[in-house]
């Protein structure tokens, strides 16, 4: 249940933007330009990389250096970005990328390059069709419904309508027609009925580029208490975030952009900030 | 043949139907069966449409949608094993072992492994004995190792049955089906065809494709006809007469047990609702009084009740939209269902949880 003031919240969460500047790879220039044109965009941060490639393919298509034979379609599964020769892993919601890179929000232009050769099998998940956006989505969204409900009812059971109209609701990064759907048919009308909340802790600055993933409740069974986010970064980083510790001493945990105070149910925040693939990605970045 | 040569008489003869009386009666026009089946092709494509030539073709269905098929799907097991029922009209003798065990399924892998010259361990989760096939195969065939099959019985109790056919499985024991599923105008009513073949690609004959068919409805209603759509084609097919009133039930409880979860949340709701509500009662009253105080503006007291009225107006939402709760588009989910239990050997259902 939402009130007006979630609703509020969450509508700000929705417009949050980072800005982009890509330019193509010196490889894939054609030889007739210098320079590669730089397209700049606000891109969303409740949004995926792979929902903006038609417009780049569109901005850069005459300025690539082979034959323009090539499809739109083949261009577009062999484009890949790529941020300080890091291949950028397009299955990651946008905010989640750039939180994780730990720059500062207010002074950066995140510049981008993109690519159309040599997909870097090795880094990325290969984009075989040209659905593979979709078809990753339905499977998070899939599995962040068993998460809450133990079982993927909820979201097989959706009409045709229903799942088409959410999908179109990501794409065209609608947050009514998301709601009227994930919120209302998908998630139960309370926070603390979910079965397990849908979390995802990244630690950029571990050597393995670690994801941890466990079953979080949404109340302790044992007190009965509401688990804050605090609680979860306690049990699952105990050498960060120690239960003592009032502020963030060494670490802070940032969601779409935000450092999220330490004392906030974490069922309540799911129903806040999540991504719209149904998950809540934190981030853990150190204190300089 | 006969039976057969009638019932597609009978299917011929029969006007078709446009009223929708799915929930009252179980069965469904063509219109529902092509929304149903659109459904079950979005939600799990291994089902696909499928057209029919010229001559197979009926005119009330989509020319492109004719019947629904998913080919290749997998049988490891035979219904009677599946079942742990023994079926078969070859008399078994009863082996005694040891310890007194009576072990009523070596017999039939015997037979099995008798019959196959070269056998496979592919399933061995619960086996001691993977590591060399040839070795399991000659302990298996000397009657007097009982002893060794005794200790997997005594692992687990619960699993004696599964883990005894699934540990001893050879790869000649698989068989492959190709479902198809048509309408049947006569009984207004989804229709399924199987058509099968074993591990080598070889159709099976019906004798065999019995065998995949669990015992009550092996006698009564499995038939074998030509499928009326393919050209030459001889399946087994599940006789459509009590589908409808199968499914009457099915959906009812379906609906039922829809209709209690949403009963519970709705309650939930209310319950959640009259917390927040006392809350706000109590900030209300706080507010008032501070008001009073001339510390707050009054204006402040509006503002808690538009709060209200915006909350209302969320949870009426939820339950007008879920007034119809069994959509008749999840018509042949359920009906998978059913079949399921008709052809318990057979793994062709990979959808969802009916209810």
């Amino acid at each position: 249940m939402l009130s007006s003031t979630d609703l509020d919240v969450i509508d700000r969460i929705w417009k949050g933007t980072i800005k982009i500047s890509v330019r193509l790879s010196p490889l894939d220039l054609n030889i007739h330009h210098h320079k590669s044109p730089v397209y700049y965009l606000t891109a969303k941060r409740n949004s995926f990389l792979p929902l903006y490639y038609d417009d780049f393919l569109k901005f850069f298509k005459p300025y690539l250096n082979f034959a323009t034979e090539q499809t739109f379609e083949r261009l577009k599964l062999n484009l890949w970005l790529e941020f300080e020769d890091i291949p950028i892993k397009w299955n990651y919601p946008i905010g989640l990328l750039y939180d994780y890179l730990g720059l500062d929000l207010n002074a950066h232009v995140w510049n981008l390059k993109i690519h159309f050769n040599n997909y870097p099998t090795d880094f990325l998940i290969p984009q075989i069709k040209l659905d593979f956006m979709e078809k990753f989505w339905v499977n998070q969204i899939k599995e962040a419904c068993y998460i809450q409900h133990s079982s993927a009812k909820p979201i097989m059971s959706l009409s045709t309508v229903d799942s088409s109209s959410l999908w179109e609701s990501v794409k065209a990064h609608d947050f009514s027609q998301f709601n009227s759907i994930f919120y209302k048919k998908i998630l139960p009308p309370v926070s603390t009925d979910l079965k397990h909340v849908p979390v995802k802790v990244y630690l950029p600055y571990s050597s393995s580029n670690f994801i941890l993933q466990e079953l979080v409740e949404p109340k302790d069974p044992e007190t009965n208490l509401k688990i804050t986010i605090k609680d979860v970064l306690n049990k699952w980083l105990p050498d960060l975030f120690s239960k003592n510790d009032p502020n963030y001493k060494y670490a802070f945990p940032l969601i779409q952009g935000i450092i999220v105070p330490g004392n906030v149910p974490i069922c309540e925040l799911y129903y806040l900030m999540t991504y719209l693939d149904g998950f809540l990605h934190i981030c853990i970045l150190m204190n300089s | 043949m006969f039976r057969s040569t009638l019932s597609s008489w009978r299917e011929y003869l029969t006007p078709v139907s446009h009223k929708s009386t799915f929930k009252k009666t179980g069965e469904i026009t063509p219109e529902e069966f092509v929304e149903a089946g659109d459904y079950l092709v979005f939600k799990f494509p291994t089902w696909q449409w499928s057209p029919a030539s010229a001559n197979k073709r009926k005119d009330f269905l989509p020319k492109d949608k004719q019947f629904l098929v998913t080919r290749h799907v997998p049988s490891y097991q035979r219904a009677s094993t599946y079942l742990g029922m023994d079926n078969n009209e070859e008399d078994e003798e009863e082996i005694i072992g040891e310890d007194g065990w009576t072990a009523t399924h070596i017999s039939k892998l015997q037979k099995n492994k008798n019959d196959n010259n070269n056998s496979h361990d592919n399933q061995s989760k619960t086996t001691n004995k993977t590591t060399d096939n040839e070795n399991s195969i000659d302990e298996i065939e000397d009657i007097e190792d009982i002893e060794d099959f005794d200790e997997e019985i005594d692992l687990n109790d619960d699993n004696n049955d599964n883990n005894f056919n699934n540990s001893n499985y050879s790869n000649k024991d698989r068989r492959n089906y190709d479902l198809y599923i048509g309408y049947s105008t006569s009984y207004k009513v989804p229709k399924m065809y199987l058509v099968g073949f074993d591990s080598n690609g070889i159709p099976l004959n019906p004798d065999q494709m019995f065998e995949d068919i669990s015992g009550d409805y092996r006698d009564k209603t499995a038939t074998i006809e030509k499928a009326p759509f393919l050209n030459d084609t001889t399946s087994v097919s599940i006789h459509p007469c009590r589908h409808a009133t199968v499914m009457k039930v099915l959906m009812a409880r379906a609906e039922i047990a829809a209709k209690n979860k949403q009963l519970r949340e709705k309650q939930k709701l209310e319950k959640e609702k009259e917390k927040e509500e006392k809350e706000k009662e109590s900030d209300k009253n706080i507010i008032k009084r501070v008001a009073k105080l001339g510390l707050m503006d009054s204006d402040d007291t509006g503002a808690d009740i538009d709060d209200d009225e915006e909350w209302e107006s969320i949870g009426k939402d939820i339950y007008d939209n879920q007034s119809e709760i069994i959509r008749v588009d999840q018509y042949l989910i359920i009906f998978l269902k059913f079949i399921a239990s008709v052809t318990p050997g057979i793994n062709h259902d990979y959808t969802m949880d009916a209810f």
